[in-house]
């Protein structure tokens, strides 16, 4: 175990080290921190922390042994974090939209008009008194308080969630609850085959996984899969790292995607095109191969999993007429029939998993359970959990297994997750009286009332997606007031949300942020927070391989007037009366500090662990972790942990003990039969959908007369969803943005050679990515990492809307032109990837001449949108 | 005698994290004398190259970091005329911030393209090697930022005699310059030439057929043996060579391509071999 010994880090010329929280996945986890270098109250640098005295895991497969290098391992955009600290983009002070007052809203200004800075107690002043107003006119559940999802890893301080705590304790509110955007089929889809309960939103539990990935898998498919973009967000670059042990195992990488990756680029053995939304289509054609030539277990089928039968009739034509042959699929996918029968051969013969670190385009996609189940059912049929037969989900922290780690660590310190209870709400809808799903927000304010199933919260069960909400409930007057603590709809989810925002029914808006991005600019109130580096804070390392604790010392002088937003709910808190109930922030700190392991296994007190401010676990030696499974297997027999991933399910002789009504891997889910029989976009047994009642995002439907290209919307490399726009060190990166001929940097869109020659579109020229929900305008980025039909953006980038009616956004938030409709009409999930689009070049000096009052706005020349372009300086 | 750096090209994931440890170090921070600060946007004291080679579907990333090279005969001292880069004792070259003024000679001289310039404070600027955290000025670090900070341990710094072997190993970027650069690296890319062979008879991939490159020139050979996709790999050819290719493979007639010019990193595409009658 590494402590740091009290008084090393303080340096005779001035330099003081703390120690910062890394990641921008939120949920008060953190990746191993970082180090930062400060003097005279300036971060001078930030660099990683090197681990000393510590014994680093090794998993041993294959004759050689696997770890990483004995340091924390940030990303571009952890270390360059303090570019966000100082940001021209921060907002310093209290600020109100110059045309809103109590007596006169202007609710159709928003997104318009100028702010201009006001006191907290200003400011504090307005919400108490507006808060009361509401309280006595509608009661408190007219307050939507939107405060989920990812953000800067801090444990107390920063984290979502907080504001919902809030208004619980205010006495009222109604929460949006976020949707699971990352693993939407699989949460919708997949947990109806598998089951799968817990914070895993459909994925598999990946106790000890890598034992067996290292040791045993001879191919694995990424589907749509991107270590080395989306696990640094959360992790650091502990994923480029893992792709180089599938390297040194001498696995064979096949990347199967619209859009060559990151990781693909760098690792793929080969890349498969595929049109987006179409890998239902891919996998049928597998099963169908396998099903004529009999390469497929067919015991596990009959032992593990109910319904294959009919989905045989299925899958060989009996009851549609279409036999879902390697040549239909090849019309259907882009990809070609023989390639199709190459890779049927090599799943049936080779040892092969499939690997997804979140997200990727088919996921998140219309009717993305579909392929999500079937994806599972293929799995089966090759013998899901046999030796080197896994699905691999993305490196998220050591809780993704049920009793262990994915990779070697002790039990008591992998299983002690000591959470911030205030940011359960990111994770968890069930102290909230009243919910709204986010993507149903903009519907639930203009056309109340609405109805819907499911909640769309990851940590949510299976049965909960069969329960019917009403919103409003009886009694509930509608939104009338909305908390914004997250500022990244319009650019993650969809442009309906504009329209609700200035809805004449929302009477006051307030958003919290540190930054002035997206819809904060939609708000009558905006309030000043802080990042990381401007206060105290813990720093619970749970989301990388290491297992690490740090107290982290504010670093610098808050920002203008920011606070933390524990902070600000204790303000509010005190003016509301309920002081008592919110305690100083270092209190709770060394209250949750208690269950920790560093407490409990090491006995370090807190007063202790603040001097040393950093201590870093052991992991077990290779035969201990060997020892800690084989204990597992004799306390309880053949379960999680037992064994490596699904190992333990494919050696019970009769195959039960899943999360599913039967027990087994259900082809045809019990629950949907039961819930949903006539559902016929998400029927009691999987089919392939291109198009239906909800969406109609297929080149096989006649809007693909007018959009004919597919548009990929992955998560973002170069951002952590919306986070981190504006640095500009990551802006200069080539594939981050494109300087347009008028000096803005334009999120680019990947479009190969072919589809840009047939447009007149050169490298670097502005086009306009549209359909009839509106246009974004992005740089060119021709490249020949993109299937030919298929464009791709990333999402998140900031936007900077030149019209809201109709929407032109110069920003490039793609997700302004995505559906708003959910995943299926039962499911509250979203849809964003494989929309269809065209592209057009466009003349930017024309729009300018078309919209002036946008193009006046002040622009700072490296960061775009900055507060001088929103925040009017009255003398 | 002296600091070398070697970069092996291979464990590059093209992360940006040297390019953006080097803006970290030194925007907005004065290392007098060693440097002043660079400006916030437009200075790639190191800058990541990032190239993309081939064509749809057989497409590839390779990241080259590029930095100042150090040079022992370094063409940037020569073009100063007023003697304000120095090389030092160790082999950093180091421009001195005092002494520069500002005619911008030293910049075309360059044949990396490594100087920059800054506007504000009218000197040109580059690279350092950290020499301020080298010579031990701070004693929290006291290895350059890009090798600190590099993920992967693509980057290493050590005494020239300490690497030798590495050395030997390694080549350095346009040798032709003769600039004697300070900075090495290991598996620099090579063109491929790759390609997927089918029967059109029956659509099926082709496995096991045997792909021969045969420069043109040299009469040299590379060989390859397609996987069950049919695809194949030929490797570490030569830049701007012509090869004739062969496939074969029993039962098949040889399919032949001369005059497969690698001035790019080339992909043939789909490649039927017809079945013998």
């Amino acid at each position: 175990m590494c402590l740091e010994k009290p008084g090393t880090m303080e340096c005779s010329d001035g330099m003081k080290v703390c120690y910062v929280s890394h990641g921008l996945g939120g949920v008060a986890a953190s990746a191993e921190p970082l180090e930062v270098h400060v003097r005279d109250g300036k971060i001078i640098r930030i660099r990683p922390v090197y681990f000393k005295g510590v014994r680093l895991y090794e998993i041993r497969a294959k004759g050689q042994t696997f770890t990483q290098p004995p340091k924390s391992l940030p990303y571009w955009i952890s270390l360059a974090y303090k570019k966000r600290a100082l940001s021209p983009n921060r907002v310093l002070y209290p600020l109100k939209r110059i045309d809103w007052s109590p007596e006169n809203r202007n609710p159709q200004n928003r997104g318009k008009s100028p702010f201009v800075r006001i006191t907290w107690d200003e400011a504090i002043d307005i919400i108490v008194k507006e808060l009361k107003r509401i309280k006595e006119k509608y009661g408190l559940q007219a307050v939507l308080v939107q405060d989920d999802g990812h953000g800067q890893g801090g444990f107390i301080q920063t984290p979502h969630g907080v504001y919902h705590e809030l208004f619980r304790l205010l006495g009222g509110w109604t929460m949006q609850v976020r949707n699971p955007d990352s693993w939407e089929g699989w949460y919708w889809g997949a947990k109806h085959v598998w089951g799968m309960e817990g914070l895993h939103a459909g994925l598999p539990h990946q106790d000890a996984i890598f034992d067996d990935i290292l040791e045993n898998c001879e191919v694995l498919i990424f589907t749509g899969c991107d270590p080395e973009t989306t696990v640094p967000g959360f992790a650091g670059q502990i994923g480029g790292v893992i792709c180089e042990w599938f390297k040194k195992a001498g696995i064979k990488i096949i990347a199967i995607s619209p859009d060559c990756n990151y990781a693909a680029a760098l690792h793929a053995d080969k890349w498969i095109p595929i049109r987006p939304n179409t890998d239902a289509a891919l996998y049928l054609a597998i099963a169908y191969l396998w099903i004529k030539a009999g390469t497929y277990d067919e015991k596990f089928m009959k032992t593990h999993t109910v319904g294959f039968e009919e989905f045989k009739k299925y899958v060989l034509g009996e009851t549609d007429g279409v036999p879902k042959t390697p040549e239909w699929a090849e019309r259907i996918t882009g990809v070609p029939a023989r390639t199709i029968k190459a890779l049927a051969k090599v799943w049936a013969k080779r040892r092969t998993s499939l690997a997804a670190f979140f997200g990727g385009p088919k996921i998140r996609g219309p009717y993305s359970h579909e392929v999500a189940r079937i994806e599972v059912i293929v799995l089966a049929m090759q013998g899901l959990g046999k030796p080197g037969r896994q699905f691999l989900r993305g490196f998220y922290f050591a809780a993704t297994g049920k009793r262990l780690a994915p990779i070697p660590q002790y039990p008591d310190i992998s299983g002690t997750y000591v959470g911030n209870p205030l940011a359960r709400y990111t994770v968890t809808c069930a102290d909230a009286p009243v919910i709204i799903p986010k993507v149903l927000v903009p519907e639930a304010i203009l056309n109340p009332p609405i109805t819907w199933y499911g909640t769309g919260a990851i940590g949510d069960t299976r049965e909960s997606q069969f329960r019917r909400y009403v919103f409003p409930p009886p009694g509930h007057s509608g939104i009338k007031m909305i908390w914004n603590a997250n500022c990244c709809y319009i650019t993650c989810w969809n442009k309906k949300l504009i329209e609700a925002l200035r809805s004449p029914n929302i009477e006051f808006i307030v958003a919290v942020s540190p930054w002035l991005e997206n819809e904060a600019v939609f708000a009558d109130i905006i309030l000043p927070a802080q990042t990381i580096f401007e206060h105290d804070d813990l720093v619970m390392c749970t989301r990388s391989a290491i297992s690490a604790i740090a107290y982290q010392e504010r670093c610098i002088e808050p920002m203008g007037e920011s606070k933390s937003d524990y902070e600000i709910c204790r303000l509010i808190a005190e003016k509301m009366g309920i002081g008592d109930k919110w305690p100083p922030a270092e209190e709770l700190m060394k209250r949750l500090y208690e269950n920790t392991w560093a407490r409990k296994k090491y006995g370090i007190t807190w007063e202790e662990f603040k001097k040393r401010k950093l201590v870093i676990a052991d992991h077990p030696t290779w035969e201990e972790w060997k020892k800690i499974q084989k204990e597992i297997e004799a306390r309880e027999g053949l379960t999680w942990g037992a064994r490596p991933g699904l190992t333990w399910f494919y050696e019970l002789p009769e195959g039960k003990g899943l999360d599913t009504p039967t027990g087994k891997l259900e082809i045809v889910s019990t629950g949907l039969a039961r819930h949903f029989p006539d559902d016929q976009e998400r029927p009691p047994m999987p089919r392939w959908i291109p198009y239906g009642e909800t969406h109609q995002e297929s080149l096989l439907h006649p809007r693909a007369k007018k959009y004919p290209l597919l548009l990929v919307s992955n998560h973002p490399r170069w951002r952590f969803h919306a986070q981190g726009d504006d640095i500009t060190w990551i802006r200069e990166i080539p594939s981050a943005k494109i300087k347009g001929p008028d000096g803005y940097y334009y999120e680019p869109v990947w479009i190969h050679p072919i589809d840009a020659a047939q447009r007149g579109i050169r490298q670097g020229d502005i086009v306009k990515v549209y359909n009839e929900r509106g246009a974004v305008l992005c740089g060119a980025y021709v490249t020949q990492r993109i299937m030919p039909g298929c464009v791709l953006v990333h999402h998140g980038s900031r936007a900077d809307l030149i019209s809201l009616d109709p929407v032109i956004d110069r920003g490039g938030a793609i997700d302004l032109i995505v559906p708003h409709k959910p995943t299926s009409k039962n499911t509250v999930g979203q849809v964003c990837s494989g929309i269809l689009v065209e592209v057009e070049k466009v003349d930017i000096f024309e729009l300018m001449k078309q919209y002036p009052e946008a193009f006046k706005r002040k622009l700072h020349p490296d960061v775009g949108l900055c507060r001088e372009s929103w925040v009017k300086e009255v003398a | 005698m002296g600091k070398v750096m070697i970069i092996d090209v291979s464990k590059c994931h093209g992360c940006y994290l040297c390019q953006i440890a080097c803006k970290d170090e030194h925007v907005d921070n004065d290392w007098s004398p060693y440097a002043k600060p660079q400006p916030d946007t437009g200075h790639f004291w190191l800058r990541v190259e990032e190239i993309e080679r081939g064509t749809t579907p057989k497409v590839k990333v390779t990241y080259i970091p590029i930095l100042c090279m150090h040079c022992d005969n370094a063409p940037c001292m020569s073009a100063c005329p007023v003697n304000a880069i120095v090389k030092r004792p160790d082999g950093l070259v180091l421009i001195d911030p005092e002494k520069c003024n500002g005619c911008k000679k030293c910049i075309p001289a360059c044949p990396y393209n490594a100087i920059y310039f800054n506007d504000k404070l009218n000197i040109a600027q580059k690279c350092t090697g950290c020499a301020h955290l080298i010579d031990g000025k701070d004693p929290l670090l006291r290895v350059p930022r890009c090798v600190d900070v590099c993920p992967f341990n693509a980057m290493v710094i050590g005494e020239e005699g300490e690497l030798k072997e590495l050395i030997a190993k390694a080549e350095v970027l346009k040798p032709d310059y003769g600039t004697k650069p300070r900075i090495y690296y290991l598996n620099l890319p090579k063109p491929f030439i790759a390609g997927a062979v089918y029967d059109p008879d029956i659509d099926e991939c082709l496995e096991g057929a045997k792909v021969t490159a045969i420069d043109e020139e040299t009469g040299k050979t590379y060989e390859a043996v397609t996987d069950e996709f049919g695809d194949f790999w030929l490797t570490n050819l030569e830049w701007n060579h012509s090869y004739t290719i062969k496939v074969e493979k029993e039962g098949y007639n040889t399919w032949t391509l001369e005059g497969v010019r690698t001035d790019k990193d080339v992909n043939l595409g789909d490649i039927p071999l017809l079945r013998k009658v």
